[in-house]
């Protein structure tokens, strides 16, 4: 198809611009916005699970006088200048009393049952260069899988479980985008153990193949190609596993 | 595409925000309106909203300023709304359940029109699956070039070429047919 051909949608197309044209509501922007806040909030007090630098390092701007961040930021502040005016016992027991709780990270490991899906798993004979670690297992602790924080907006179970999946998938094909295909298969692998039936295994496999293909596995990455193909006939990722084994007409 | 063609969406001319915070002021619509177009429902547009701005703020440093900021955050949206389906792909699509009253049209007439207007290119999107959808609207709404689209989509060119051909078939399609349904030449 050439992209000079003229225009023949944009009457139909015409009222999307009417409705952009109007926003979307001023009440649902700004209750996005206080859940943003919150949840930002809980991600640099944990930048490590966050998965970004900490907010000193960070070049991120939210607007610090509004919504729980500035009032997160401005509070060590008031209570120093309180401590100062009232001055030594005083200052401090009210210090002590007025400081905000320190918030709890409980990390809640999910039962896992053992892989037995029907979807086949990055074991590690498949991905030969992927041995466990225990770099892994720290990453198990650390990965941005881990349940967020207590202070952070309270999405539903499935939701956050969708997040974690989606941070150590993102993970993986970091990895894999900088050659770190040994990084990108154990990810995978934990994404394996933690999630056998999880929301996301059809792109965890596309994933795996790919891998494979990067990691010389070829015959492998075949073989599960086909059985990719078989499983998911309509899959989205399907071009791109097709593309990774060479098979993209 | 054409460059003298206006895309359906008003091109963002202005220079990529440098912080996060104003990311998040100037394309809070964008990303609304492209989930809504995606298929999220309005009573989940909130949700995948928020979530969508979470993996922005997470990945904010690998943001490139010297490209567009749109198709990037088009790239955010189109994964969380195709993770949203996955989810929820028990439920039945239904574009233009209850959405929040069009403030100001000039009368009740025009607000009516509008709204059918509308419900007739939802209808219409509606029956594309997510990747032509997503193809459709980044190309034929946004008028973002193809091979921009395929990077976005991370597909071949040649895929995504085919991939509009079909789309722009099966919306046409769907387009007459649901005019024909309503009476309409």
């Amino acid at each position: 198809m050439n992209e000079k051909e003229p225009p023949v949608f944009d009457e139909q197309l015409e009222p999307l611009r009417f409705e952009f044209s109007r926003g979307a509501s001023p009440a649902a922007r700004a209750r996005v916005r206080a859940r943003l806040d919150h949840t930002i909030a809980g991600l640099a007090a944990n930048p490590v699970d966050a998965g970004r630098p900490s907010p000193e390092s960070a070049p991120l701007q939210m607007a610090p006088p509004s919504g729980p961040v500035g009032m997160l930021a401005a509070k060590p502040v008031w209570l120093a200048a309180t401590a100062f005016l009232l001055g030594g016992a005083t200052g401090a027991g009210l210090y002590a009393s007025l400081r905000a709780p320190v918030d709890r990270v409980v990390y809640v490991d999910r039962p896992v049952s053992t892989p037995e899906s029907s979807a086949f798993t990055p074991s590690p004979a498949a991905l030969k260069a992927a041995p466990i670690t225990t770099q892994a297992r720290d990453d198990e602790k650390n990965a941005a899988g881990a349940p967020p924080p207590a202070r952070a907006a309270a999405p539903s179970p499935a939701a956050s479980g969708l997040a974690a999946e989606r941070a150590l998938l993102d993970r993986a094909r970091k990895a894999l985008g900088t050659g770190d295909g040994a990084d990108a298969a154990r990810t995978l692998q934990l994404h394996a153990r933690r999630y056998p039936t999880g929301f996301l295994v059809e792109e965890r496999e596309a994933l795996t193949i790919k891998i494979m293909v990067e990691n010389g596995q070829i015959e492998e990455a075949r073989k599960l190609g086909l059985k990719f193909r078989e499983r998911y006939p309509q899959s989205l990722f399907g071009p791109a596993v097709d593309e990774a084994l060479g098979t993209n007409p | 595409m054409d460059p003298s063609r206006a895309p359906v969406v008003p091109a963002d001319t202005a220079p990529p925000p440098t912080d996060f915070s104003a990311i998040f002021e100037r394309h809070f619509d964008y990303v609304w309106f492209t989930l809504r177009r995606l298929g999220v429902p309005e009573r989940d547009l909130e949700d995948v909203t928020h979530d969508v701005f979470v993996q922005v703020y997470k990945q904010f440093e690998q943001f490139d300023h010297a490209r567009p900021v749109r198709p990037w955050l088009f790239g955010f949206s189109y994964r969380l709304a195709s993770d949203y389906r996955r989810l929820a792909r028990h439920r039945f699509e239904m574009l233009g359940d209850e959405v929040e009253t069009i403030d100001g049209s000039p009368s009740a007439a025009e607000h009516l029109m509008t709204r059918q207007k509308l419900e007739l290119v939802w209808a219409a999107l509606a029956e594309l699956d997510l990747e032509r959808r997503a193809l459709f609207i980044l190309h034929e709404v946004e008028g973002c070039p193809i091979p921009e689209v395929a990077k976005v989509l991370q597909i071949p060119l040649n895929t995504a070429y085919s991939r509009l051909r079909l789309a722009r078939e099966q919306f046409a399609k769907a387009v007459q047919r649901l005019r024909s349904r309503r009476g309409e030449p």
